[in-house]
């Protein structure tokens, strides 16, 4: 069984592949103008507090942007707070994005999974705040609380969305993936170094170089120890152990046919890492 | 390969070439006589290669010699204890021209067993049916081979196995004819043209395959022969740079998040697959010729996504498939051979109406001119 990604990851790809083109399933952010601009965002405001959401699309018809926060849990008052302080001239004077003036219009959105978006919807009550929040429920995406002040938007989302089908390749995973769902996409890297020393940061940098050169040093320590932590488990692992052999220069080698050893790969994250026993959360589809 | 020691001796390859056209008779040619045998002809591969540096080549049954012209290599491989002498030229890092006087037979054994072990990181290049065609036109046209092997069925298909070979003056019209046929019409996808092609003072009647085999059947001199050579080479090249320069997904760091660059190609099938599930285990097989293996995820009956390396270059490249349609994602580094390879090859064991298209719909190899 395949393993699955943490519901951010879910949500993240889910509205990229809604703002790029694309000819394998509906863009309609795409095709309504909201493209994707930035992924990951952190910048600070005019008061120096940082901002952090997830993703900025851009709609340069109509001139607005769309802050989005993928967020499968509770409402974080500080940081939903300092959303709501966050005015056009912050944006502005942080030069986040071109063409952008005081005619702009901006906003936020948040989006949860059906599981948890009632969590988020009382949060937001509580603290009196009116983001719209979307949920990502059986392969739609609709608004359930509050309202876009964009009309497209409002529009959109009230009749629901499909994304069914999405792409997980731009944004592959985040610190909140599981071993068993980090290590499945590192499958193809290590199939790629058959027979070549390697050591955990050449896995990330081949699996993902984007992400690799773009994330900072902390976060990319984390995850290369993460990824070291994993493949010492597999080292070990009477599955895998025949393919490790030793290495001179790097701390890892692998030995063996492509075919035999991604056969033992996918067996090992099955078996060992819990692929297998991974309920399907229905609502994230 | 006889007299290949005289290119280790003065590394003078068309001094070498132009006595072999001497030797064998090729220019009794000029007076029109008709020349359709391949056996001791010259035979020029263009491969594609991801590796800049030669020692990787000096391993097992291969030696490399250096010459004393510094592009050129003398390459000698031994199969069953015999060694076999064969000419490289590496003045172009990326295509790489290697020269057989070797039957086609032996010559394709020798150049599959070193092009085609996992570790080489070489490859063919990949003429897919319409690139063919239009190199056609670079001369007068002589004929063509159709090869086909009906290998995934789609909805209402009959089984059908296509192999011919025409010779004669109209070419591309005996070429439609049989496109307008039901069923033979998805299986007219050229696995080799012939053509005559003329320079100022003379020509060379070339046999060309679908996987960069130039065989020379005659010629006045040799220059005609380089000449194709390297315009179809330079054609390829540009193909080769586009995929790589315009749809592979990118990223860069801005000074508050991260910019990403996504734009992917498609196959686009002519007919809905019949067994998405045995369509995308034949591909991912990790076997020839597809070389593609990985992690396949079915997402749906009728959606997989499959993240894949290329075993020829050890890039990876990410799949998104439904039964008219697939995606294509070429990671940062990944070789746009494997777009060639794949469309070529689909091309002869699926349908030769296959496209390969991007996000505004346009037919990728209609926009890519030989005159670029």
């Amino acid at each position: 069984m395949t393993p699955t990604s943490s519901n951010h990851t879910l949500l993240m790809n889910k509205i990229i592949s809604l703002s790029i083109a694309n000819k394998m399933y509906k863009p309609v952010l795409f095709d309504n103008n909201y493209i994707l601009d930035l992924i990951e965002l952190e910048f600070n405001k005019s008061d120096g507090r940082k901002v952090n959401p997830d993703l900025l699309l851009k709609n340069e018809i109509s001139n607005r942007l769309l802050f989005v926060e993928c967020k499968d849990g509770s409402l974080e008052p500080d940081q939903a707070k300092r959303y709501n302080e966050m005015g056009i001239n912050d944006i502005i004077v942080a030069k986040l994005t071109s063409n952008i003036s005081e005619e702009s219009k901006h906003e936020l959105a948040y989006i949860a999974t059906d599981k948890k978006v009632d969590k988020l919807k009382i949060g937001m009550d509580k603290a009196s705040l009116v983001f719209p929040i979307l949920v990502s429920r059986d392969s739609i995406i609709a608004l359930h609380h509050n309202h876009f002040s964009c009309e497209v938007l409002q529009e959109l989302f009230s009749l629901g969305v499909s994304s069914k089908r999405y792409s997980d390749t731009l944004y592959p995973f985040g610190a909140d993936d599981s071993d068993a769902y980090i290590f499945y996409r590192l499958i193809p890297a290590l199939l790629s170094f058959i027979g070549s020393e390697f050591n955990p940061n050449d896995l990330l940098e081949k699996t993902f170089p984007r992400v690799y050169s773009n994330i900072g040093r902390p976060a990319k320590k984390e995850l290369v120890g993460r990824i070291g932590h994993i493949l010492e488990k597999a080292g070990k692992d009477k599955i895998l152990n025949n393919f490790f052999i030793a290495a001179v220069e790097k701390k890892y080698k692998l030995k063996g046919g492509t075919r035999r050893l991604n056969k033992a790969l996918n067996k090992y994250i099955d078996e060992k890492l819990g692929a297998g026993s991974i309920q399907v959360d229905l609502s994230r589809f | 390969m006889s007299g290949v020691q005289r290119i280790g001796d003065t590394g003078d390859l068309r001094s070498y070439l132009e006595d072999v056209l001497d030797r064998k008779g090729y220019k009794k040619d000029e007076e029109g006589e008709e020349s359709t045998a391949f056996k001791g002809k010259i035979k020029t591969y263009l491969i594609e290669s991801n590796s800049p540096n030669l020692n990787n080549l000096r391993q097992d049954r291969v030696m490399v010699k250096d010459t004393p012209n510094k592009i050129l290599k003398s390459f000698i491989f031994n199969k069953n204890g015999k060694n076999y002498e064969l000419v490289l030229d590496i003045s172009d890092e990326r295509f790489w021209m290697i020269y057989s006087l070797y039957d086609s037979e032996k010559s394709q054994k020798i150049i599959n067993d070193w092009v085609l072990r996992n570790d080489s990181k070489l490859d063919f290049v990949w003429f897919p049916s319409k690139l063919l065609e239009k190199y056609m036109g670079l001369g007068t046209e002589t004929g063509f081979s159709l090869k086909y092997i009906n290998k995934f069925r789609t909805n209402g298909d009959k089984k059908i196995n296509v192999s011919m070979r025409f010779w004669g003056d109209s070419g591309k019209d005996i070429l439609e004819s049989l496109r307008k046929n039901t069923p033979i019409g998805k299986g007219t996808s050229l696995s080799g043209i012939s053509l005559n092609y003329s320079v100022e003072d003379g020509f060379a009647k070339e046999n060309i395959s679908n996987f960069g085999r130039f065989t020379l059947l005659s010629a006045t001199s040799i220059d005609p022969h380089f000449l194709l050579l390297d315009k179809i080479k330079r054609n390829y090249s540009n193909i080769i740079n586009v995929i790589e320069s315009n749809h592979r997904v990118e990223g860069h760091k801005t000074e508050f998040g991260m910019k990403l660059k996504s734009n992917p190609l498609y196959i686009e099938f002519p007919k809905e697959i019949e067994n998405l599930e045995d369509f995308v285990n034949t591909i991912f097989s990790a076997r020839l010729p597809f070389r593609l293996s990985g992690t396949i995820e079915k997402s749906s009956d009728d959606f997989y996504r499959i993240h894949a390396v290329d075993l020829h270059s050890k890039g990876l490249v990410d799949f998104e498939i439904d039964p008219n349609l697939m995606a294509i994602y070429l990671n940062d580094k990944s070789c746009g051979n494997i777009i060639m390879r794949l469309v070529t090859n689909m091309q002869s064991f699926m349908d030769e109406k296959i496209k390969l298209v991007s996000n505004d719909d346009s037919d990728f190899f209609k926009s890519h001119s030989i005159d670029e």
